[in-house]
């Protein structure tokens, strides 16, 4: 055990000594992130996005979809049913939305007042404020817009006297909204996708090109040679070499956090146990992949260059910058086969939703069945390598 | 028993014979050299001893014990090799540690073992926390030497251990082998320097091509394989051509534009010399007799000069 301490200590000392590993493995990723949010996550022209679900279908009903498509501040999705407005609510992918109930139509044309419902997501107080002051603004529009056709109206056919005019314009108010906030988990900003993503940029480079790194970089300098002189076994490098990367993957979390907490101040939920054991998990697959690729390749060259490659292109296909959900579906199904798409969904859970690691156990049993698996493979290549490492 | 004893041992590397039967014996407590020219096959044969490659037949013990034993115990040995291998980002202090780590060695052991290195090997503070990085050639040969000699072997294999290092330092460094050997250490040591095996070797074996050509103690070999004693005339370049045929019937040779060598004549013959050389008008600025060398062994053995490679 001591010899797997010395060489995980050692590993993690050289890398915190290295300006270069301590740029890209932490700066770099650290700069991206606030860059990110800055360009991704400001508040530029404020647009609202409306989800209405007609269920009336009728001419009236449509007019009143078209005077919210007019207005150049709301974005206005139509919803086939009920269900798609579940699914949009629960994923708060939406700031308000309007049901216009059947008969809506009808009330309006037959003097009748008519009422939509209206549920404004309240996750964001103030989006939600700006939500219901445009959509009760462009309400009122509507209903000043029917009263002057309907004075008009009576005008016309010369029935009603002025104080006649003056007491119905007091109450005509073609249609009435009931607004209802919607509770419960609150919505995602960029700033926490980000921060929550950069979390998975570690599983990436800071275990497996980092753990790549170790192996071929000893391999280059003769140093693995050196190691190999002493009484230390293959497997005990490999896991030092583990844990090395390992402990740096869990350094680098905790500083993206206590650096992107103070400047994004994103609301996430701190469950330091959970994160921990996921983030051990994803960096593990991330290690594992690490020491294979530096067994398979010949040259130091070509493994550390292989697993930047793979690192490059990893990156877009983990959710670190984009939500998973953006991609094609054929791109979408490639996701379902990497580990580290898997911890960092469940990172996002447990910072963004406050989710236990229970919650997510298919895909912590998953992360654990492919790490145990793939490092036990890794072991026998590597254990291989080192016994016959020739220089 | 003997420290190592290599039995037949052959290696190729694909079809080139690179060490052809190759078989010694290191006494406990010796000095033993290793004297060849870049390619002979010292390397290699060093790193079959240490485990590092794999030999194509042969045998190979350690103080008795076969290396491909499970009993085998390499906290015994410990190795110097020809680049430095040490991690230039860590301080000299940091590589030690890291070694004693990888050997076991406790840390209440470690503190009095790192004393007596630095007392030994002249490290002072200062230069355990400095960056591998940041120092001379000299100083990392020193941090390699007690990161291999943090675990107290029994056995130090030495791989040109002064190549690269500038003759004050290269000195320094033989003293400190042969301090090293005085602590009942025994050392193997390859080299291409004739003088520094001549210098600190108990035995040596002259190996080219991967075969060993001879092994004794350095006066054994001189004896044998170095040929007679040599007389060297110096005088100016111009009297050089004069005096070649003046002394024909001694055979000299010229060895350079100022010299002459003649073999086979000792110091009584110098007053003959003289006078032959003077009664031609040729005057002598200096004689000087050459007693064979490790050099001329290795000449009489293969027929070429060893340090000019």
């Amino acid at each position: 055990m001591k010899r797997i301490i010395s060489v995980a200590k050692y590993d993690l000392k050289m890398m915190l000594k290295t300006k270069e590993v301590l740029f890209w493995n932490i700066a770099f990723p650290i700069i991206l992130m606030l860059l990110f949010s800055a360009i991704f996550g400001g508040s530029g022209t404020i647009t609202i996005d409306i989800g209405i679900l007609d269920q009336d279908h009728s001419d009236m009903s449509q007019l009143i979809i078209d005077v919210f498509n007019q207005t150049n501040v709301t974005n206005i999705v139509i919803l086939k049913d009920n269900q798609s407005l579940y699914d949009k609510l629960s994923k708060h992918e939406l700031d308000a939305y309007i049901i216009i109930p059947r008969g809506t139509g009808k009330n309006i044309t037959t003097g009748f007042q008519a009422e939509l419902k209206v549920y404004i997501d309240n996750s964001d107080p103030n989006v939600a404020d700006i939500s219901t002051g445009i959509i009760k603004s462009i309400l009122d529009g509507f209903n000043s817009r029917t009263r002057s056709m309907f004075e008009e109206y009576i005008k016309n056919s010369g029935v009603f006297n002025q104080t006649m005019l003056e007491h119905m314009r007091a109450y005509a108010e073609a249609i009435k909204a009931k607004y209802k906030p919607v509770k419960g988990t609150e919505r995602i900003q960029y700033k926490e996708f980000i921060l929550t993503g950069i979390i998975g940029y570690g599983f990436l480079f800071s275990s497996m090109v980092t753990a790549t790194a170790s192996i071929v970089n000893e391999r280059k300098s003769g140093t693995l040679k050196r190691l190999m002189l002493t009484p230390i076994k293959p497997i005990e490098i490999l896991l030092g070499k583990t844990f090395g990367a390992l402990f740096s993957t869990l350094l680098y979390t905790f500083l993206v956090l206590a650096i992107g907490i103070p400047l994004l101040q994103p609301k996430i939920h701190l469950l330091i146990p959970d994160l921990t054991i996921v983030v051990i998990l994803g960096s593990l697959s991330g290690i594992v992949i690490g020491l294979i690729i530096s067994a398979i390749f010949r040259t130091t060259e070509g493994a550390s260059g292989f697993a930047i490659i793979i690192g490059i292109f990893l990156q877009w296909f983990i959710g670190i910058w984009f939500p998973l959900e953006m991609l094609p579906p054929y791109l979408r199904q490639l996701t379902n086969y990497i580990p580290m798409a898997y911890a960092l969904d469940v990172v996002r859970a447990i910072l963004l939703y406050g989710d236990t690691i229970l919650i997510h156990l298919t895909e912590t049993l998953y992360l654990t069945i492919f790490v145990v698996i793939l490092y036990t493979l890794g072991s026998i290549v590597l254990s291989k390598m080192l016994k016959t490492i020739e220089v | 028993m003997y420290a190592i004893e290599t039995i037949d041992v052959v290696k190729y590397y694909g079809k080139a014979k690179v060490l052809d039967n190759v078989s010694l014996k290191v006494y406990e407590g010796e000095i033993y050299g290793l004297l060849g020219p870049n390619g002979a096959g010292k390397s290699t044969l060093i790193e079959i001893i240490l485990g590092l490659r794999s030999m194509d037949s042969g045998e190979i013990k350690i103080f008795g014990e076969s290396i491909t034993s499970r009993k085998f115990n390499k906290r015994i040995i410990g190795y110097v090799p020809q680049e430095h291998l040490l991690y230039d980002n860590l301080t000299g202090l940091d590589n030690i540690k890291y070694f004693a780590g990888l050997y076991g060695v406790k840390s209440t052991e470690f503190k009095k073992r790192l004393n007596t290195l630095k007392e030994f090997l002249g490290l002072d503070e200062e230069l355990l926390k400095k960056d591998v990085s940041k120092m001379s050639g000299g100083q990392k040969r020193r941090i390699a030497l007690a990161t291999s000699l943090i675990s107290n072997p029994k056995l130090v294999i030495m791989d040109e251990p002064t190549t690269g290092l500038d003759p004050n330092i290269r000195r320094e460094f033989w003293h400190l082998i042969t301090e090293l050997n005085d602590k009942g250490i025994t050392i193997l040591l390859t080299t291409h320097y004739m003088e520094e095996a001549d210098e600190l070797c108990d035995r040596v074996s002259i190996i080219n091509k991967g075969k060993i050509l001879a092994t004794g103690t350095p006066q054994e070999l001189k004896k044998t394989y170095g040929g007679v004693e040599s007389l060297i005339i110096k005088m100016r370049s111009k009297f050089i051509e004069t005096a070649k045929t003046i002394l024909e019937p001694y055979t000299p040779v010229v060895i350079s534009e100022d010299s002459i060598r003649i073999q086979g004549l000792t110091e009584r013959d110098i007053p003959e010399v003289r006078s032959k050389l003077e009664g031609a008008g040729i005057w002598v600025d200096g004689f000087e007799i050459r007693r064979p060398s490790l050099d001329d062994v290795f000449i009489n053995l293969t027929g070429r000069r060893l340090e000019s490679e």
